[in-house]
């Protein structure tokens, strides 16, 4: 009778078990079987929990600080260069002006995420903050290459303009290192001719990255991404080469003893 | 012929003038041409000097611009490292 009665219970217990975890089972289906408005969140020690209207205003918004920490440092990355003189002015303020149009931007979707009162509302502010921004996506690798390309456009122009000196520095220096400097010379504007085409097509390509050309199509997008950072690395390459150039002919003319004359 | 003899004086004074005018001119020609031997190649190697002066001063800006050319790319190179951060993986699109 009573090995009776144990068995009975235990059949009850695993049978209730059994419902148990369909009952669980059957939640979890029911959570991802509405695709678009996620019923759960997982924390950061990984539990999931149902995200309701403050959790998603508490995920924006720490999405948004992300964003605006990124372009405190590109804007603290601009202010650098145009203290060495890497930039210019213009330059400078220019990235400038952008990084503050997409800060003040992400301050005014915070407000407007904060204010909401719907899950969904807030939901769409959070795509908002993807979809009209695209800080990571756009904004700061374009503008990390725009500096680049700007300081690329900087250097060229310095080294076209030391052009006309080089090639009076070299008709004065001794016949015996002439020939030699001549060669350094050819491959030195050939190398700032090739750096100026090149970044010629890094600024006629970046004004086209932006977040619209992203969402309309990424692959083209991603395309043009690649062929302006293409530019930019053969530029850069160019510049070594003629800065290479300019390095040996500077050495040339020293070794030979031309010297400004003394006042 | 000389009435009063004013005219015999004003030769002499002439003279006097165009005496002390070469004098002059020829302190001048030796005070231009110090430290230069008086001879027919004497301008020519003014014309030398003069060039090896603008060469000179384009050799020490090159030497110059060797070294700020340097520095530049320096910033160069750090924008280009900078550029080259993955920012991709920040931007998949999540909705809570």
């Amino acid at each position: 009778m009573k090995r009776s009665l144990s068995l009975r219970l235990i059949a009850l217990s695993t049978a209730l078990g059994a419902l148990a975890v369909l009952g669980l089972g059957a939640t979890a289906l029911a959570a991802h079987a509405q695709p678009g408005i996620p019923a759960v969140a997982v924390t950061a020690t990984g539990t999931p929990h149902a995200c309701d209207l403050a959790c998603v205003i508490a995920f924006g918004d720490q999405r948004i600080a992300d964003r605006q920490a990124a372009l405190t440092k590109l804007s603290g990355a601009v202010h650098a260069h145009a203290s060495d003189g890497t930039l210019t002015a213009d330059q400078a303020n220019t990235l400038q002006a952008d990084i503050t149009t997409n800060a003040n931007g992400l301050a005014a979707l915070k407000t407007k995420l904060d204010g909401e009162t719907v899950a969904t509302a807030a939901r769409a502010d959070v795509k908002d903050i993807y979809e009209q921004f695209r800080i990571f996506a756009v904004v700061l690798p374009r503008d990390y290459r725009q500096i680049e390309a700007d300081i690329a456009l900087n250097v060229t122009a310095k080294l076209k303009g030391l052009e006309p000196v080089i090639q009076s520095a070299i008709s004065s220096a001794p016949s015996g290192i002439q020939a030699q400097l001549t060669t350094l010379y050819n491959d030195y504007t050939s190398q700032v001719t090739n750096a100026e085409s090149q970044n010629d097509a890094a600024q006629a390509a970046l004004p086209t990255l932006t977040p619209a050309s992203f969402n309309a199509n990424e692959a083209a997008y991603k395309t043009a991404e690649k062929n302006l950072t293409t530019d930019i690395q053969i530029s850069r390459k160019d510049l070594h080469q003629a800065a290479k150039d300019l390095h040996q002919i500077a050495q040339l003319l020293k070794g030979s003893g031309v010297s400004a004359p003394k006042a | 012929m000389f009435r009063n003899g004013r005219p015999k004086g004003s030769s002499l004074l002439a003279t006097l003038a165009l005496v002390a005018l070469l004098a002059l001119a020829g302190c001048g020609g030796r005070v231009r041409t110090t430290g230069a031997p008086q001879s027919a190649g004497s301008n020519t190697n003014q014309v030398q000097t003069n060039q090896s002066s603008t060469g000179g001063a384009a050799a020490s800006q090159v030497q110059s611009a060797d070294q700020q050319v340097q520095s530049a790319l320096s910033g160069l190179d750090s924008s280009d490292s900078d550029a080259s951060t993955d920012f991709s993986s920040q931007d998949t699109s999540v909705t809570p």
